[in-house]
């Protein structure tokens, strides 16, 4: 043996691998080695120890204690939603859901995590999603693929196939990937909106296959495989009718200042907001004022007449009674729209109305009695009405409007400024007997007679003034050369002075007119609320109506609706009828489009650069239809950017999936 | 039937876990593409690998079955915990999830998934090092063979008549040798060992030469040859208790992973609708 050598004795054999105790004696071991649980059977007992594997054995145990304690705290409904969630929720939600009970907290959502056999059996999680969400969707087809109904999904998916021609179909392996993996009429809102991915996870991430998992025709990327559309962002029309073309190509070149044609540029009306967006629309004082305010003055000027006494033959007029002389010689006149509104309500009165041609007392023939019958019953009908109002008020009239299926809103905007008194005292100089008006009226207000109609004065036209001596401009009708009576009369009694109502209503009004015996309204300018208010009486009419028509006809009235065509669209509210609203970018619509990222390029920043004026354009002023000047934007305006490899071709970038039919 | 090598077998294997990925991923892709649930799918799948990556276990516990060999099984273990860890990420928004239970959860799969890719490399390297050490020690057997070692070093210095000698060996004892033999190896030497502590005994005792005669020469030549032992006893056991702690952590946490996937998957099926 080498001197750095040693030999040690071998070690005990009284145990195996499998034990779980071992001899603890570190000199001589005994001969059997531990029994039982660690207990030494030798008459000097030593103190057995554990071996790897009894260690083990322990650790497993006290493992699968932890693991069972760790799940039953995991089962308490008060602990549960801190300790089981597979990710963090998106901050809006955590935000709502923070001050829940923890023990409350999943059943927000999960319908099935409380207790088995709960009443909330057939409660879904759409619908505790609708529970918040039903103010921005309507539950009933919330789980409707788009929300639309199949009719309608079925009919859009027809015209899509018309538009492109089953012809041009493209083909592609998409199309014969699976099917959607869910039922088009029960789109839970999971399906797509999937929670529990982070507080910044966008929940509205979708890929380009999950939206077209639905659809029957599967195409590749936007630049190649697309359909195209020919209606983009024109079709969709405004409440405004302003015609583009013309003001950049004429109206605007036409305006001189300075020497120099005025540009047409964009940015003025559609300037760009703080947040980057363009204004959509802009006010009547930003646009349109500088060059149409005062044309626009002079033609509400013209207002609208709640009624005009009609000129009726003698005869007739001694049968009504009491009817002003001016008012007496001949029929003529045209019954006014509102006041045949006011008068329907009267059945007979309404039956005589009708049987008069076109409403015009023109149009009668005074030898046929049952024509002057139906007239004698309409101006006796006029007076009354006059009557009822100067007796009752604003309230009777409200009432007639309501029975002729005007709301009272409309109504009662119509005749807010309308004083009753107004029209007591035109029954009063009206229709006052000769001995009564003598004892009423002042030397200045002498009795009624055929009021000599002569246009007011305006500037220095001598021919149309009021101190023109001309008899060619006089009245023709005025005199009756074979009235002895009258020409005597006229000697001595001095004409009422006509009301001026551009002198004295420049801020407009209700005004009695005397010579014409008419109860009228003058308008301001633009946004005038009684002119405003007549156009939406009108659009509470049918179509056909006669009064609707009346109505419209009115200078003013026509001028208002030029621009506002939708103003007449029973349909709208008050406020859709008048104002206009972003159409293209609203919440729902199928598409969606931001001019803010757009305008960074220095190749966009020109409107022009997409939006060119069509040649030859047309803006209909219709109420459903409205402006088209522009050319439409076709696809390759913007696949040029939108590849994957550039500016992103994601469906979600343009498309909204949650979208709602048009009113 | 020729037998297939190692390596050959290994790039089967690999081939085969990358062609079943490679399905999975389809299907899942497939499934999220068609608005389908497809977390179901491979959680169900992560689950139904983990069953059987704990059968494994369940052999080894029945050897009188003819079940095929253990190696066989080993060899299965070893690429269905690859494949399980593939599906895993798929089904994962991200690798630790959120949330008390998911978060433990995800931990306790990454642990089994390291622990077992660990086991991989231990299995293959540490054999080989525990071979390259003289004599083979029974791991419940280190301490009767470390008194052993220590109770002959005292021996050995009692044994000693030489004065001087006695003297300069029983300082070097005290000071060296007496803590090194009765004491237990440090947490750093299991953890790493090394060969420094060894050499620098053996200089120490070969630096005492000069001041032995042949008795005590001797005598230190046998302390010498008790360091060597208690050395390879100290590695050998470092290197046994680094595999059976992994064999604790990886069967332990599996358990656990088990008993957790279960009740996460029940979870998960009673909140999906």
């Amino acid at each position: 043996m080498r001197r750095d050598e040693i030999n040690l004795s071998e070690p005990p054999n009284n145990d195996r691998p499998g034990d779980r105790w071992m001899c603890g004696r570190t000199g001589e071991p005994c001969v059997r080695g531990p029994i039982g649980r660690g207990q030494c059977s030798s008459s000097e007992p030593c103190r057995p120890r554990r071996t790897w594997h009894g260690r083990r054995k322990r650790w497993t145990l006290v493992g699968m204690l932890t693991i069972v304690a760790a799940m039953i705290v995991i089962a308490r409904p008060a602990t549960r939603a801190a300790i089981v969630k597979p990710g963090e929720l998106s901050t809006p939600h955590a935000q709502i859901l923070s001050s829940t009970l923890d023990s409350r907290r999943c059943a927000a959502c999960h319908p099935h995590s409380s207790a088995v056999g709960d009443s909330v059996a057939n409660v879904t999680q759409s619908d505790r999603c609708m529970d918040c969400h039903h103010e921005t969707m309507n539950r009933s087809t919330a789980t409707l693929a788009h929300n639309l109904p199949a009719r309608v999904r079925s009919d859009l998916r027809l015209a899509s196939l018309r538009l492109a021609g089953s012809s041009d179909r493209d083909t592609t392996w998409r199309d014969w990937m699976p099917s959607v993996a869910v039922d088009q009429e029960n789109v839970q809102c999971n399906a797509c909106h999937r929670e529990h991915r982070g507080a910044v996870a966008s929940l509205t991430a979708m890929t380009n296959d999950q939206c077209q998992t639905c659809h029957s025709d599967r195409f590749g990327s936007f630049a190649d495989s697309h359909p195209t559309w020919d209606q983009w962002p024109y079709g969709r029309g405004g409440v405004i009718a302003f015609d583009h073309a013309s003001h950049a190509t004429k109206h605007f070149p036409k305006t001189i200042l300075e020497g120099q044609p005025t540009s047409f540029e964009c940015g003025v009306c559609h300037a760009r907001q703080a947040n980057g967006e363009l204004t959509r629309t802009t006010s009547y004082e930003t646009a349109c004022q500088t060059c149409h305010d005062g044309a626009l003055r002079i033609e509400a000027a013209e207002g609208v007449e709640l009624l005009t006494l009609p000129s009726v033959a003698k005869r007739c007029a001694d049968a009504i009674g009491a009817w002003p002389e001016g008012a007496t010689g001949f029929y003529d006149g045209r019954i006014a729209g509102l006041a045949d509104l006011l008068i329907r309500v009267d059945a007979d009165a309404n039956a005589a109305m009708r049987s008069l041609p076109n409403q015009d007392f023109a149009k009668i023939d005074d030898q046929h009695d049952q024509s002057e019958q139906a007239a004698r019953i309409v101006a006796r009908e006029h007076r009354q009405l006059l009557e009822t109002i100067g007796n009752e008020g604003q309230s009777a009239m409200v009432e007639r409007f309501a029975k002729s299926g005007i709301s009272p809103s409309i109504a009662a905007r119509m005749i807010r400024s309308l004083p009753p008194q107004l029209i007591e005292e035109a029954c009063r100089r009206w229709f006052a007997d000769e001995d009564n008006l003598a004892e009423t009226t002042s030397t200045n207000a002498p009795k009624i007679r055929p009021a000599a109609f002569k246009m007011p004065a305006r500037g220095d036209d001598d021919l149309l003034g009021e101190s023109s001596d001309d008899d060619l401009l006089g009245d023709p009708l005025d005199s009756d050369p074979l009235d002895l009576d009258s020409q005597e009369t006229k000697s001595t009694v001095q004409q009422p002075s006509r009301f001026d109502a551009d002198a004295m209503l420049p801020a407009g009004g209700w005004f009695r007119d005397d010579r014409t015996f008419a109860i009228r309204y003058r308008g301001e300018g633009h946004d005038d609320p009684v002119l405003k208010a007549a156009i939406e009486l009108a659009g509470e009419l049918t179509p056909g109506d006669p009064a609707r028509t009346r109505l419209l006809e009115t200078k003013s009235l026509a001028a208002c609706i030029a621009c506002h065509p939708a103003a007449i669209a029973a349909t709208r509210t008050s406020d859709e009828r008048w104002r206009s609203y972003p159409l293209v970018g609203r919440p729902r619509e199928f598409t969606k489009f931001a001019h803010s990222p757009h305008l960074n390029i220095a190749g966009l920043s020109d409107c022009r650069h997409c939006h060119t004026i069509a040649a030859g354009s047309v803006v209909s002023v219709s109420a459903n239809q409205h402006g088209h000047e522009f050319a439409a934007v076709g696809i390759e305006a913007c696949a040029g950017c939108h590849q994957s490899s550039a500016a992103g071709d994601a469906c979600v970038k343009c498309h909204r999936y949650h979208v709602e039919t048009s009113p | 039937m020729m037998p297939i090598s190692f390596r050959t077998r290994r790039k089967l294997s690999l081939i085969v876990v990358a062609v079943a990925l490679s399905i999975v991923y389809g299907i899942f892709r497939l499934e999220e593409s068609r608005l389908a649930h497809a977390s179901f799918f491979t959680g169900f799948t992560v689950l139904a690998s983990i069953l059987i990556l704990i059968l494994l276990g369940v052999r080894r516990r029945l050897p009188v079955l003819p079940l095929g060999s253990v190696s066989t099984w080993t060899q299965v273990h070893l690429y269905v915990g690859v494949f399980a860890a593939g599906v895993y990420v798929m089904h994962v928004p991200a690798l630790i999830a959120g949330g008390v239970f998911e978060c433990g959860l995800s931990i306790v799969f990454l642990l089994v998934t390291c622990s077992g890719f660990y086991g991989l490399y231990a299995s293959r390297t540490l054999p080989k090092r525990l071979t390259a050490v003289e004599g083979q020690h029974r791991f419940d057997r280190v301490v009767w063979h470390r008194t052993q070692i220590a109770e002959t070093a005292r021996t050995l210095l009692d044994d000693l008549h030489e004065n001087s000698g006695m003297r300069v060996l029983g300082s070097f004892y005290t000071h060296y040798l007496r803590p090194f033999f009765e004491t237990r190896p440090s947490m750093a030497y299991v953890l790493m060992p090394t060969g420094v502590r060894r050499r620098r005994l053996l200089s120490g005792l070969k630096e005492l030469d000069r001041y032995l005669e042949d008795e005590s020469r001797s005598t230190a030549g046998r302390f010498a040859a008790l360091v060597r032992r208690r050395d390879d006893l100290d590695y050998q056991f470092a290197l046994q208790l680094r595999l059976r702690l992994w064999v604790v952590v990886h069967s332990v946490f599996s358990i656990a992973l088990l008993a957790g996937g279960i009740v996460h998957a029940v979870i998960a099926w009673r909140h999906a609708g």
